[in-house]
């Protein structure tokens, strides 16, 4: 997967998971559904990033960038976190496990935990992406200058005044 | 693309592992919503009514009406 589609999917889990985070706002269905997408989306995004988890992890204890270690640790306390808050929004869910012919009878326990991990995830992700803002900025940066049409800038293209002909690759653009 | 069909094997082995960890743990220290009800109703005594005094579990049903002036449960 490119750069920049990386980028598009981290951003839209980013948006996802803001959204997710006020079940006020949405209602209880939208929450539970759009929580549900956004688990699929956190898969994919570990899917594409297994291979540096992998890499860093085997080389945790020997010679590593301080920076590496960092964002390892904070990636698995995140993912710990997240699981922590799907595996409770099932347990307490109204919506998607009805759906699903299936009815539970949650105690508080699992209320406070959804409600402290889902804290917890959000808080996380916001460091998640502070450590990673460099290659979001990079790879922005990079992806506008590779397609400037496709952000609405004009493309440039030279003229001569003077009536003389134009090289033949410019005037078969 | 074999690397891929690998990769997402071993996130959702994984994913599954913890999730079962946090099921198990979570239920350990869960208490059933119909056992907390029940730990509630045995302490209707805590209940006292302001107006009368009476600290019977039937009063509290109609507690905060006019005629009884008792206390909700909290």
């Amino acid at each position: 997967m490119s750069n920049t589609r990386r980028l598009g999917l981290d951003a839209a889990l980013l948006v996802l998971l803001v959204i997710a985070f006020v079940p006020k706002a949405t209602g209880i269905a939208i929450h539970e559904w759009l929580s549900l997408a956004l688990t699929g989306g956190l898969l994919v995004h570990m899917v594409v990033n297994w291979e540096w988890v992998l890499k860093v992890s085997a080389r945790f204890f020997d010679r590593l960038r301080t920076a590496s270690r960092i964002n390892l640790l904070i990636d698995a306390t995140t993912f710990l976190s997240a699981v922590t808050v799907m595996a409770s929004g099932l347990a307490i869910s109204q919506v998607v496990l009805a759906a699903s012919g299936a009815a539970t009878a949650p105690g508080a326990t699992w209320y406070m935990l959804h409600s402290l991990s889902a804290r917890t995830t959000m808080l996380l992700s916001l460091v998640h992406v502070a450590l990673h803002w460099r290659w979001v900025v990079s790879t922005t940066r990079r992806a506008w200058n590779a397609s400037p049409g496709f952000f609405g800038t004009p493309e440039m293209v030279p003229i001569r005044i003077d009536g003389a002909s134009l090289p033949k690759s410019v005037e078969e653009r | 693309m074999q690397r891929t069909l690998k990769n997402t094997f071993a996130v959702l082995g994984v994913t599954l592992l913890t999730a079962g960890m946090v099921y198990v743990g979570g239920s350990a220290i869960d208490v059933p919503s119909a056992l907390a009800e029940s730990v509630v109703s045995t302490d209707d005594s805590a209940l006292v009514c302001p107006a009368t005094g009476c600290t019977a579990a039937s009063c509290h049903a109609t507690s905060g009406s006019a005629t009884h002036g008792g206390r909700t449960r909290s």
